[in-house]
């Protein structure tokens, strides 16, 4: 019914004419078109037909009586409020009752009083326009999530890296939810993971989840380093987020040798780093930090936890909406339930496994809050491929020779700790060569000759430290220590092109500070232990470049990465 | 009622009481409680003894409130949160931006 609308339709559903003819007499003085159902099945018909504004029903009638014609109307206007009114012969409580169980709105009494009927009739135009209203605003919304959930999966989702060793879902508590979950390999090749959960759902946190995911992108891509980008997350977020919405986070870096993940938790549940093996807990690496966007500085290095992994180790990592979905009796899964799916799992079915006992628990309740899951599974096959590109077609796209250079960079002293040079070498090297294929490969190559000249040079950590796990957290506690009271030193870098022929070679020359060391002891490339937590790093750098050399005390090295410019 | 708002007898101090669920439902409600008091010269005092639950739209009403009493430079109370309760105030780190006990 609509209080603007000029003509109303009535539906008369009755046997009896007399009591038609009354009842017509009076709705047809409050301007009421009419139409008549001698039973319930005419009834159901016409209401079909005609969606008539309102509804009057007598109970019994042949064929279809007014009880089963009003549960058959009622589940046919799901969307649109038609209010019927039972014709009562009398104040039978239990007769009223079962009106009520059938869908009555209101009854009618005989005899039929003029006034009464129309209160009625006002009360309930108002009811139906307010009824229309608000279904037009719940398709309003329902059509601005489908909005926003395409666009969130087109804009924040879609380059994720597609693995199976990465399993992840986000289950909506509505339409859409907004969590967010984004994946992005480094030039390094870390792996980066970012796991959002903004205040509220649909379109306030898919507005959000946009700025957030095109800085993680540009800056993983770039080579930042995880407190950097954590840190350019929190300040976008402080531009645009209005009092009282933030953002609980999760960032995750895997290193490339899978022996270590940096892991800052701003509001977000405890994330699991889950033994491979035997599916026990390993870390609980819990919240330390206030959520993204709510103060103006937040200390990316104090809130960076460096924990050790070994291969086939699981992360487990899941929003509050897990923990905190309820059962039908009113319960909450909670944590013990959480640890028991993961302990009871079968090998490689932590996530299945916890989805499962989930589903059970929750029976047919759908989820009050959003239920996120991921699970990323430590092992080789999660990281990129590797190659240089002389090893693929990708050689042919080189051009011809353009002369040769030279650069040395220079970094001294506190400078050591503040700048990356790699991500500035890198590009300096892309603007020179046409070598764009080559990015991630030479990447890798220049991070491992600077963490190695920083680290064991400059600031003189031993490596040996970290064989074993209870080492490898002292270590990287030792190195922040070290680094933050840095005040000497220095790494310098010294490139160079040469032309020789067809091929074109980057000689790249590293010297640190340090004291040095014994390269003459170095074992035999072929006789280290994939599986050991050190030295892989200089073994990538052998895997990716021409050639490798340990020159004067052990604190220069200079490395050959070649390409075909035929 | 679900939230009750109370000023002192000097003026100088208003609490606001919640009880039941404090989630999204709440916003206009909860926003109403505090913003007919002046921002500075008042003691804000939040009190969760009847709180059952409490979302992150909640935690947001929170800072909204900071916000209202001065934000950086402001003091607000939370008092007495349920164990649950506490947990979740706990995992956002909110300690570290009100006097929680």
């Amino acid at each position: 019914m609509d209080l603007h609308k000029s003509t109303y339709t009535a539906l008369i559903a009755d046997a009896q004419q007399n009591n038609r003819q009354t009842l017509a007499a009076l709705l047809i003085r409050h301007g009421y078109q009419i139409l008549y159902a001698n039973n319930g099945e005419q009834a159901v018909e016409l209401f079909k037909q005609a969606s008539p504004d309102i509804i009057f029903m007598a109970l019994s009638m042949p064929l279809m009586d007014g009880y089963q014609a009003t549960r058959l109307i009622k589940q046919h206007s799901e969307h649109h409020f038609t209010p019927v009114i039972f014709l009562a012969p009398g104040h039978d409580d239990a007769l009223l009752q079962q009106c009520i169980d059938a869908g009555a709105d209101d009854f009618l009494f005989e005899p039929y009083e003029p006034v009464l009927l129309s209160g009625k009739l006002a009360t309930l135009q108002r009811l139906s326009a307010l009824n229309r209203k608000m279904q037009g605003m719940v398709s309003l919304i329902h059509r601005e999530q489908e909005i926003a959930e395409q666009v969130f999966n087109r804009a924040v989702q879609k380059d994720n890296i597609k693995n199976p060793h990465i399993k992840s879902i986000i289950r909506p508590a509505s339409t859409f939810s907004g969590d967010m979950i984004l994946s992005e390999y480094s030039p390094s090749r870390d792996i980066h993971f970012f796991i959002g959960d903004f205040t509220g759902h649909g379109l306030t946190s898919a507005l959000g989840a946009m700025p957030v995911s095109e800085v993680f992108r540009a800056m993983t891509a770039k080579g930042f380093t995880p407190q950097e980008i954590m840190l350019g997350i929190h300040k976008k977020l402080r531009q645009f987020l209005p009092v009282g919405m933030f953002l609980c986070a999760q960032l995750v870096v895997i290193s490339r040798n899978l022996d270590h993940v940096t892991i800052f938790n701003a509001g977000m549940p405890d994330l699991l780093i889950v033994d491979g093996r035997n599916h026990q807990i390993k870390h609980h690496v819990k919240s330390n930090s206030l959520p993204l966007g709510i103060i103006d500085n937040i200390n990316t290095d104090e809130i960076a936890q460096t924990l050790p992994l070994q291969q086939h180790d699981k992360l487990v990592i899941y929003s509050d909406g897990l923990t905190e979905a309820w059962s039908e009796t009113g319960e909450e899964f909670g944590h013990d339930r959480l640890q028991a799916a993961i302990q009871r799992a079968r090998r490689g079915e932590i996530f299945e496994q916890i989805l499962s006992q989930l589903e059970t628990f929750c029976g047919d309740r759908s989820h009050a809050d959003d239920v996120t899951l991921l699970e990323i599974n430590c092992v080789p096959e999660l990281l990129p491929a590797l190659h240089h590109s002389d090893s693929d077609h990708a050689r042919k796209s080189h051009t011809r020779s353009r002369g040769e250079w030279e650069l040395t960079f220079i970094l001294k002293q506190k400078r050591l700790k503040e700048t990356n040079p790699v991500p500035i070498i890198i590009n300096q090297i892309m603007e020179m060569e046409d070598i764009e294929s080559d990015r991630q490969a030479l990447f890798t190559v220049m991070t491992e000759l600077y963490v190695n000249a920083l680290d064991h040079g400059v600031l003189a950590l031993d490596s040996s430290v970290k064989s074993d796990a209870k080492g490898f957290s002292s270590y990287y506690r030792e190195r922040e220590l070290r680094l933050a009271q840095l005040d000497h030193g220095r790494v310098s870098f010294h490139l160079s092109i040469r032309q020789q022929n067809d091929t074109r070679n980057l000689r790249i020359r590293v010297e640190d500070s340090g004291k040095g060391f014994d390269y003459h002891r170095l074992p035999a490339p072929e006789s280290l232990d994939p599986g050991r937590l050190m030295g892989r790093g200089l073994q990538l750098v052998r895997q990716l470049s021409d050639s490798i050399t340990h020159l004067d005390k052990g604190n220069i090295i200079e490395v050959v990465y070649g390409w075909n410019t035929a | 009622m679900t939230i009750s708002s109370t000023v002192s007898e000097n003026g100088k101090q208003v609490t606001i009481a919640i009880s039941g669920k404090f989630d999204f439902q709440l916003y206009d409600e909860f926003r109403a409680a505090y913003s007919a008091n002046p921002a500075s010269g008042v003691q804000y005092v939040v009190d969760l003894k009847g709180t059952e639950y409490l979302d992150s739209s909640a935690l947001g009403m929170l800072l909204l409130l900071r916000e209202h009493a001065g934000g950086e430079v402001s003091s607000v109370r939370v008092l007495n949160p349920s164990v649950d309760v506490k947990k979740v105030l706990d995992v956002a780190n909110f300690g570290k931006l009100f006097d929680i006990n």
